[in-house]
């Protein structure tokens, strides 16, 4: 096919931006926000990635052209999102990163009661051992075996 | 180079620390060289807004992932259980989730016991002092009374069991089944060099206050004050040997890249179950054409990996199963012991975990496809997170020759010293006693009120527990070092990690590896003393 060489262009960009929102919407029940694809290209840029996922999705819009026998250009992007193939291709690609960087934004692990910013030093109390509820563990007597 | 030091240890982990404790408290002078940095405890991952994001990357279990200075990649294509590790004073302690259960008194005996195997030729009541010997330095938090063991007395208060291990010690109340407090080397009061724990939770990124006994926090800190000689960034490629095949030291790279050499009285090596075998059989001359120790070709064989399932149970209610020193909450010891009714030998252990975190969860979840992605994206990881309760089987694993450690014909690390390569395949009495104990697993979540319940295993990230590689035993044609740890076949040579196990048991090895250790170095002291 040709003409991918470079990992993207502003339509491509505009099809992932859309796909990284649909793969995680809004959600009108908790107010949870939708994967923004600008914080999520910073985050993959960030480590270095995100040519190499640029790149990737490139080849899947080759197969589309294969698939559909037109140029992208001339294809509707809501097409492109509701293809399950690629999308499901699509999802094998960013899933695992897309959860990494969405997992890690404030107002997520806030809602799901993470510590934020961290563990240390602030630890957590936890509901201790209830002594009765071994005693019928204990009474059965050794289980090991002698030797 | 002209100094002879007493005792030379190469590796600064669990073994090769409580050596070094045990042996600072004598006139003997010790010097131990590590591969690895002395952990920062003040810069760990839990310090860290991002704390989750580093065990995808320098603090992964996994060296080949990591990629760090100090680590040496492993072949383990031939394997399903990938080796982990980590290289730093303290070893793979630092990583450890502090899960210490002693072994039970017939892992010693499984040959007399259930016709399989070797026996060891200690017992467990000649080891049961050095396990004592070891809560000088380690804190172990557990209870008293516990009927799966003989007698153990003096515990720190237990961690404690959090919603998820009450709710899990109630189902397994209504089968009838063992459970008990873990034991955990976490101090859940102050202890020596020690501080409280907090429950932080992700005990397996480092504990950055100091409250779990990773080696660098429970042996080193003694072993120091006593003088102990630490050199770090040092990576042994070979034992030395005079014309009469006793060690005389080692052959190692320091941080710079050059080439030195040590001289020792004895040494002693503590590089777990992987690294030590790599060490003996790069050991190569005329009088060691097969390596040190290998002259009956058992080095690297026997390999023994604990396979692990995972075993999950999602409940109605929050369980707060994110909180909580990860991997110590309750564990049962009820199938340990063969039952010839169940179709294989020896057993397994179940051990409640908590977390994983919100990003290791929601990885998971993306792993085993069960994350949906569109509107029912948020419902799936709702329904899941904090709502699942988490039991893990630990198999003992039993020895086979054909699973083994060997040299890798290309790779080679940074010093060009070979790389371990890992052969490894289940053996069909592990994957009868792995799916019996998915079986187990999965009624008792379901007894405890799991609506619904799922299961992998063996799980490839697990590959901790390193045993059996240069197994001990009384006669030198079916073992590498006798039952103090010296190599048959080279005086002054002892090994001091889980190599030396003859077989596995199906708990954590940490606390075995530290009392062989401590019982090692009380050996070495008389033979330096005669």
């Amino acid at each position: 096919m040709g003409g991918y060489e470079k990992p993207a262009n502003h339509q491509h960009l505009a099809a992932i931006e859309l796909l990284v929102e649909s793969l995680i919407p809004f959600d009108s029940e908790t107010g949870l926000p939708s994967a923004e694809f600008m914080d999520f290209s910073k985050f993959l840029d960030a480590k270095g990635e995100l040519e190499e996922y640029l790149l990737e999705f490139g080849k899947l819009i080759e197969k589309l052209e294969l698939k559909l026998g037109v140029k992208f250009s001339q294809i509707s992007v809501d097409l492109f999102i509701y293809d399950k193939d690629l999308k499901k291709g699509l999802t094998n690609i960013l899933g695992m990163r897309l959860v990494d960087y969405y997992y890690q934004i404030p107002q997520v692990r806030a809602y799901y009661a993470q510590n934020i910013p961290a563990p240390f030093p602030q630890g957590n109390t936890l509901l201790a051992l209830d002594y009765e509820l071994l005693e019928g563990v204990h009474s059965r007597g050794p289980i090991y075996r002698k030797v | 180079m002209s100094e002879i030091w007493d005792v030379l240890i190469v590796g600064a982990g669990a073994g090769g620390s409580a050596v070094a404790a045990y042996l600072s408290d004598f006139d003997i002078n010790v010097i131990c060289l590590e591969q690895g940095d002395f952990p920062n405890i003040n810069n760990l991952p839990s310090t860290k807004s991002n704390w989750e994001t580093f065990r995808w990357s320098e603090f992964n279990p996994n060296p080949n992932v990591r990629k760090l200075k100090e680590d040496y990649p492993i072949n383990c294509d031939e394997s399903p259980i990938a080796v982990a590790n980590y290289n730093a004073v303290g070893g793979s302690t630092v990583l450890f989730s502090g899960h210490y259960p002693r072994f039970h008194p017939s892992d010693f005996k499984v040959k007399s016991v259930d016709g399989i195997a070797e026996d060891w030729p200690i017992s467990y009541a000649e080891l049961a002092p050095f396990y004592e010997l070891n809560r000088k330095f380690t804190a172990v938090a557990g209870l008293e009374g516990d009927p799966a063991y003989p007698e153990i007395k003096n515990l720190l208060p237990p961690v404690p069991i959090g919603k998820m291990g009450e709710k899990l010690a109630k189902g397994f109340n209504s089968m009838n089944w063992h459970w008990w407090p873990a034991y955990s080397a976490i101090a859940t009061r102050k202890f020596g060099d020690h501080a409280p724990c907090i429950n932080l939770g992700p005990c397996n990124l480092g504990c950055p206050q100091g409250a779990k006994s990773s080696a660098d926090v429970s042996h080193w800190p003694h072993a120091l004050r006593n003088k102990v000689q630490l050199q770090t960034g040092c990576r042994v490629s070979q034992v030395l040997v005079n014309e009469f095949n006793q060690a005389i030291g080692v052959k190692y790279f320091d941080r710079s890249g050059k080439e030195r050499e040590i001289r020792s009285l004895f040494t002693v090596l503590a590089c777990n179950g992987v690294g030590t075998p790599r060490i003996l059989l790069n050991s190569k001359s005329d009088l060691n054409p097969k390596g040190i120790g290998n002259s009956n070709d058992l080095v690297g064989r026997n390999l023994m990996l604990h396979p692990l399932a995972y075993v999950e149970g999602i409940f109605e209610e929050n369980l707060d199963s994110h909180l909580g020193p990860q991997g110590c909450s309750i564990a049962s010891h009820e199938f340990v012991e063969s039952s010839p009714a169940r179709g294989f030998v020896r057993g397994f252990t179940m051990q409640a975990l908590r977390g994983p975190s919100l990003s290791e969860a929601t990885r998971s979840y993306q792993l085993q496809k069960i994350l949906e992605w569109g509107n029912n994206h948020h419902e799936s990881v709702r329904k899941r997170y904090s709502r699942t309760a988490h039991l893990s089987i630990i198999v003992e694993d039993l020895p086979e020759l054909s699973n083994r450690v060997e040299l890798d014909p290309i790779l080679k690390d940074s010093n060009g010293i070979p790389a371990p390569k890992v052969t490894y395949k289940l053996g069909e009495n592990t994957k009868r006693c792995m799916a019996f104990g998915i079986n187990k697993a999965r009624e008792v979540l379901i007894a405890s009120g799991a609506h619904t319940t799922s299961a992998f295993g063996p799980v490839r990230e697990t590959g901790w527990h390193l045993m059996g590689t240069a197994c001990m035993g009384d006669n030198p044609a079916t073992s590498v070092t006798d039952k103090w740890g010296e190599v048959h076949d080279c005086e002054n040579l002892f090994i001091a990690d889980s190599s030396v196990f003859v077989t596995s048991s199906s708990v954590n090895p940490t606390a075995t590896i530290q009392a062989l250790a401590l019982r090692t170095a009380a050996r070495i002291n008389e033979r330096f003393r005669s």
